[in-house]
Order: structure tokens, then sequence, then C-alpha cells
């Protein structure tokens, strides 16, 4: 046995002993309702509130920098705020999914992969955009999510420009190779 | 002093054999108490060579300890059927996971075996035996993942077979992986292996003092698996569009 991987069993025994002792196991499996399966997305107009150009040029024509950072702060700590909500959102969504299922006998590891995967998914992107709020603040994190979406469009079309121009009517040669 | 830490090995095996068939535990963990059952014949049959048939006691040792290391599969078992008696679905997943790791701690050993002349067999014995405990570890280690991500309850006697097994597996790894990276098996190790086997001991003597079975939570699964699987994967979906749809604007 390696060093590294009796390391790396160490850190995830560790993990789970912490994760043993912070839980709070519940004995009544949840009586899942409808309104409970539905998401509660956390409200979209008061983060575009909290992006809102409108303050930030109101308070730069106070000209004092004091005030400015005090709303950058509070941005911040909003934005961050915003997302946690989101994060708490998906963690109640999976502890209601894995109460409702653990008593299924037709459990399949395959799905329930898929819903983790879906779920780690989810984290990472959380975890990025707390990461960039962070480090530069809301503004900037948004003016890069967009510039981003933007560079995904120009890369998705020109993709999809380079499958048209190279349909196979492009090449008769190789649809004719592939025929014979 | 090590002949000090197996008598209190012994008593302290002695006292978990008595004070199950006292309480009457031996019908609620019966894998759990034929692993100390087990390991007390074999710790009193070494005892016998060690004073009265010195010339057998090595190959005593090397049996027993061999036996020993297959014996402590009960535990796993007794968590695992205890654990996930009243959940089939988590029981069939964790099955899942075991027989896979089994099966690859199994194909390493064979091939091993295969690829060895016959008179290295010791050494390799030594390994199986090792790779033995690593496998209980690693299957500790998944009764535990599964266990905290379903969110199972767990009585008192079944955390401390926890605690005390997982422990004492941890130690012995990483005892082995010391000894296998220059040491020798010298006479200290073997006084910290009994000491970390008596600690083991105590810890049990004090969760398996009485009976407190595992918890048995309601079952009330109302809806089909798959609608509720399907449910979830399209709400994390939601979400996640949600999130950077959000900070587009």
């Amino acid at each position: 046995m390696t060093p590294i991987v009796l390391f790396g069993l160490a850190i995830v025994a560790v993990f789970l002993i912490w994760a043993a002792g912070h839980r709070d196991s519940e004995l009544t499996s949840p009586g899942r309702t409808s309104s409970d399966a539905l998401v509660r997305l956390p409200s979209r107009a008061l983060f575009a509130r909290c992006l809102s150009t409108e303050d930030m040029a109101f308070i730069a024509g106070l000209r004092s920098p004091a005030v400015l950072q005090l709303l950058l702060r509070e941005r911040r700590r909003l934005a961050l705020e915003w997302l946690r909500l989101t994060r708490r959102e998906a963690r109640r969504l999976l502890r209601l999914h894995l109460r409702s299922v653990r008593h299924s006998a037709d459990l399949r590891p395959a799905t329930e992969a898929r819903l983790l995967l879906h779920f780690g998914m989810f984290v990472v992107v959380y975890e990025i955009l707390v990461a960039m709020v962070r480090l530069y603040g809301p503004v900037r994190t948004q003016s890069f999510v967009r510039s981003v979406q933007r560079l995904a469009d120009v890369l998705s079309s020109a993709s999809g420009q380079i499958a048209k121009a190279a349909s196979p009517v492009s090449f008769p040669n190789v649809e004719s190779a592939r025929v014979r | 002093m090590v002949t000090a830490t197996w008598w209190l090995v012994d008593a302290l095996l002695a006292l978990l054999l008595f004070r199950a068939c006292q309480q009457k535990l031996l019908t609620h963990y019966i894998y759990f108490y034929a692993y100390v059952a087990g390991v007390f014949a074999s710790e009193m049959i070494r005892q016998y060579l060690y004073h009265w048939r010195q010339a057998l006691y090595t190959y005593g040792w090397w049996i027993s300890e061999f036996a020993t290391a297959i014996l402590g599969v009960c535990i796993t078992w007794e968590i695992f059927s205890q654990m996930f008696r009243p959940y089939r679905g988590v029981q069939r997943m964790a099955r899942f996971v075991l027989a896979a790791l089994f099966s690859v701690v199994v194909f390493k050993a064979v091939v091993d075996l295969t690829s060895m002349p016959f008179s290295t067999l010791v050494p390799t014995t030594l390994e199986l035996e090792r790779n033995l405990r690593v496998l209980q570890a690693l299957s500790v280690l998944v009764l535990l993942a599964l266990m905290i991500y379903y969110d199972l309850p767990a009585g008192r006697n079944l955390r401390w077979m926890f605690l005390g097994y997982g422990s004492y597996l941890g130690c012995q790894v990483i005892l082995w992986s010391v000894l296998s990276g220059g040491g020798d098996s010298s006479r200290g190790s073997s006084l910290l292996s009994n000491f970390v086997y008596a600690a083991t001991l105590i810890v049990w003597a004090v969760g398996m003092w009485s009976v407190a079975p595992n918890p048995v939570s309601d079952c009330a699964l109302e809806e089909d698996y798959e609608r509720i699987s399907g449910q979830t994967i399209r709400a994390f979906g939601r979400l996640r569009e949600h999130l950077i749809q959000s900070w587009r604007g």
C-alpha cells in the first residue's frame, strides 16, 4: 500500500467521520408532497436589483469613496447570500430525494449515480461563481459570465457552420469510398 | 509486557463473551460474536502452543492470524446486515459495491500467486492477509458512506461496533504499511498491535454492554422510484439553469 493511497484513505475516513458527526438523522421519512418536490428558486428580480447599475451610478455621483466601498461590499455579501440560497435549495432537494427513496426496493445504482452527477455539476458551477464573486465582486463576475456566454455562442455558431460546410455532399470521394 | 497485553486481550474477549451471554446479545449479533468467539479460541490455542508446544508456535501463530483476518469479514457482514435490513434497495447497492471490491482483491491475489514460485508463498499469504484488511477497511468506508448518504439511523451497538472495527483496521493498515516499508515484525510492533487490539476490545465492551438495537424508521415511499428520481434530476437541471441565467442578466 503506497503512502499516497494510505493518505487518500485517511482523508476519506476523516471526512466520513466528520460527516457522521454532523448529520441529524430523522427517523421519519418525509411525506413527499407535490409542493415539496417543486424547486423553490430564489428570486431573480432580487438578484437583478443587486446587480443594477442605477445604484452604482447614483453612488458614483456622490463622489464618496467610503460610500462606494460600502455599496460594493454589501453587494458582494448579498450576491454570496443569494448563491447560498440556491445551494441550500439544491441540498434540500437532494435530502428530500434520499429520504424518500431509502426504503425503495428498486433503487438503481446507475440512476443514483446520475443524480449525484447532476448535483456535482451544480456544485461545480456554484463553487466557480462563489470564488469569482469573492475575488472580483458580483458586477465583474456578471460581465465575465456574459462574455463567456458570448464566446460560447460564437463558438457554437462557428462549429455549426463548419459542420454544415463539412457535410457529406462536400466530400463526394469520401462518401463514395464509404459506399464501396 | 507483551505477555501482559496478551492476557489483557484474552480477559477483554472473555468479558465480551460473558456480557453477550448475560444480556442475550448473541442472538442479536450472531456474526459479531462468531468473530469474537473465533478470536478467543485462536488466542487460547496460541497461549497453549506458546507455553507447551514451542516448536509449533510459529505455524500456529500464522494460521490463526490468517484465520482471524478471514473471520474479520463477519464484523463487516454484521454491520451490513444490521444496517441495511429495512432498506433493500440500499442493501443491493452496497452488495454491488462490496462484490466489486472483493473481486478486485481476489483477482490481484490470484495473479500474484500464479506469477510467483511456490517457495514465496509465505510472503504472498502475508500480502493476502494485508489485502484482506485493506478490503475490510474499504468495506467499512463504503458502508459508512452509504449510511451517511442515505441518512440511515444506527443504534448504539452498531455505532460502537463501527467505531471499534474502523479504528482497529485503520491502525492495522498503517502498521502493516510501516512494517513493509522497512521495519521487521519486532517485539515493539507486536506490543503496539496488542495495544491497538485491546483498545478496540474496550470500545466494543463499552458499546456492546447491553442491547441497543437499531431504531426503525417508518416506510413512507408513496411514489414510484423512477418518478421521484426523474423529478429530482429535472429539479437540479432547473436550478443550475436558473443559477447561470440569473448571472447572464
